[in-house]
């Protein structure tokens, strides 16, 4: 949909007196699907005079409540200030403007609001009014970012196909000849430790080439789909032997939903979020696995959800912490390509993924997958 | 112990497939070009051929195609490495319908070498049907 667009409003125009009669008009504003707003530029504080029926929908404000107050009610903490200098600059100077703002609902809600303002004047020109015309574009912005982000990926994915060739060739002898050279008996010690290091460092080149080419490979068109609870269940039994001496939590019932996934695909989500987790916590500390299904508005879903005890995440680090090449772990074995990869699995399969932590009170990740409708004589395996 | 014609355009990758074929007593006829490996094969005698695919031409897929048409009962193994237009699973995908006996990803552990090589090699010499 194209966005509103702020045009003065000229009220002198005899169109739509000599068309429409007051009443229709005010009857065609009132149930017009676009939230309108008309707030008082002469009043202290630009009061609301008027809103219609689907500001009320959109913001679940009353009229009442709405109306003699400044619409600034819709603002809330992450609402962007810029943004808001922006509109009392252009509503200041009389000229209309369309600005993207995070705005909350009455009940807390936040939504992406598409505010267009303009100022309405009588047929002598002088300012009578400011018009508000608002749409809910939070799905929209949400739609852009991921195609956004969907197109960075295939261009990290042709970089990364393509330096997959050349470092491919480069890293298969050091990885097999230091391989072959170290079987033999004679070696110097000091020289088989290096010869050793050469090797594992091909290795973990090999790994890093192996993430990154996952970003290049596309889901297939049509996967049939998989049940996620044995595919968990095989996950957390490949972890179970490198998790040492922490202790793993598991409640992963026999749940025989299906989701649009490869089965290897959740063994690969899952193994990474335990993999983290183990990273996260100390030598002592505690992993727990769950998986509920929840029936909600949008269908049946499935919640599955990592938990650790560990050091935890403060807020810069949880913001970044789904960014390719973002790790704290880079010079311990992490490709930071983890996370990121999760992500675009789970988004792939139409979930989504949450993430709460807080520096010294562990991390939870919390998965929610849409489920896929049963077929019939469907075995869980 | 057999007769291995390995092709790869690569000479490190080149030198390490002959150094883990010969410590298995192999003996390797190494090309680094196409033309002068399908050369080497038809006028020879040899047991199974190790390639790459993704080369200047002939590149590894057309090698395989033409090997299928003219020494049907010769073993060819793929290694794929990517490439450049088209994901790992083109090369390998490619190299199962045109016949190859095994495939396997570069880079590759030499156990992962040796047993494509050998599971192929068996028998070494088919009896004729």
């Amino acid at each position: 949909m194209d966005p509103i667009r702020a045009v003065p409003v000229d009220l002198g125009a005899a169109f739509p007196a000599a068309v429409l009669s007051d009443k229709l008009l005010a009857a065609v504003v009132d149930s017009c699907p676009i939230s309108v707003a008309v707030a008082d530029p002469f009043a202290p504080d630009m009061p609301l005079l008027y809103v219609n029926d689907a500001f009320v929908a959109t913001t679940g404000y009353a009229r009442e409540a709405a109306l003699g107050r400044n619409c600034r009610f819709l603002q809330g903490p992450e609402t962007d200030p810029a943004a808001v200098a922006a509109l009392r600059a252009a509503i200041a100077e009389r000229r209309p403007i369309t600005v993207d703002l995070l705005n909350y609902r009455r009940d807390g809600t936040a939504f992406w609001n598409q505010l267009a303002v303009a100022p309405v004047h009588d047929a002598a020109g002088r300012l009578t009014a400011f018009l508000a015309l608002q749409r809910d574009v939070t799905e929209d912005r949400r739609r852009a970012a991921a195609a956004q982000r969907r197109s960075a990926m295939e261009a990290t994915g042709r970089l990364a196909a393509g330096l997959a060739h050349e470092i491919h060739n480069l890293v298969q002898p050091v990885i097999t000849l230091t391989d072959l050279a170290l079987e033999r008996g004679d070696l110097d010690p000091a020289l088989r430790e290096h010869l050793g290091i050469v090797r594992d460092s091909g290795r973990r080149a090999r790994e890093l080439m192996r993430d990154v080419l996952s970003f290049a490979r596309p889901e297939p068109a049509a996967v049939p789909g998989a049940v996620v609870a044995p595919a968990l269940r095989r996950a957390v039994a490949m972890a179970r032997a490198t998790l040492g001496g922490r202790r793993l939590e598991c409640d992963i019932p026999e749940l025989p939903d299906r989701i649009r996934a490869e089965a290897a695909a959740i063994e690969r989500v899952a193994l990474n979020l335990i993999g983290n987790a183990r990273d996260a916590t100390a030598a002592d500390g505690t992993i727990a696995i769950g998986l509920q299904a929840m029936d909600g508005p949008d269908g049946r879903r499935l919640l599955l959800a990592v938990a650790d005890d560990g050091v935890g995440m403060d807020a810069a680090t949880r913001a970044r912490a789904f960014e390719p090449f973002f790790s704290t772990r880079l010079r311990r074995g992490g490709t930071g390509l983890g996370l990121a990869i999760v992500r675009e699995l789970v988004e792939s399969w139409g979930g989504s993924i949450a993430v709460q932590s807080a520096p010294g009170s562990g991390t939870r990740m919390e998965l929610s997958l849409p489920v896929l409708p049963a077929s019939k004589g469907e075995a869980i395996g | 112990m057999a007769d291995i014609v390995v092709i790869d355009d690569d000479p490190g990758v080149l030198a390490a497939v002959r150094a883990i074929l010969e410590s298995r007593g192999h003996r390797v006829s190494a090309h680094g070009d196409g033309s002068a490996a399908l050369a080497a094969i038809e006028g020879g005698r040899f047991d199974l051929v190790v390639t790459d695919v993704w080369m200047a031409r002939p590149d590894g897929i057309e090698i395989l195609k033409r090997l299928r048409e003219t020494r049907p009962e010769l073993p060819v193994v793929v290694l794929t490495g990517g490439a450049p237009d088209a994901p790992l699973a083109y090369g390998a995908s490619l190299a199962g319908a045109f016949g190859a006996a095994a495939v396997i990803y570069k880079p590759f552990e030499k156990e992962d070498l040796i047993a494509a090589v050998e599971d192929s090699l068996t028998p070494p010499n088919p009896p004729p049907a």
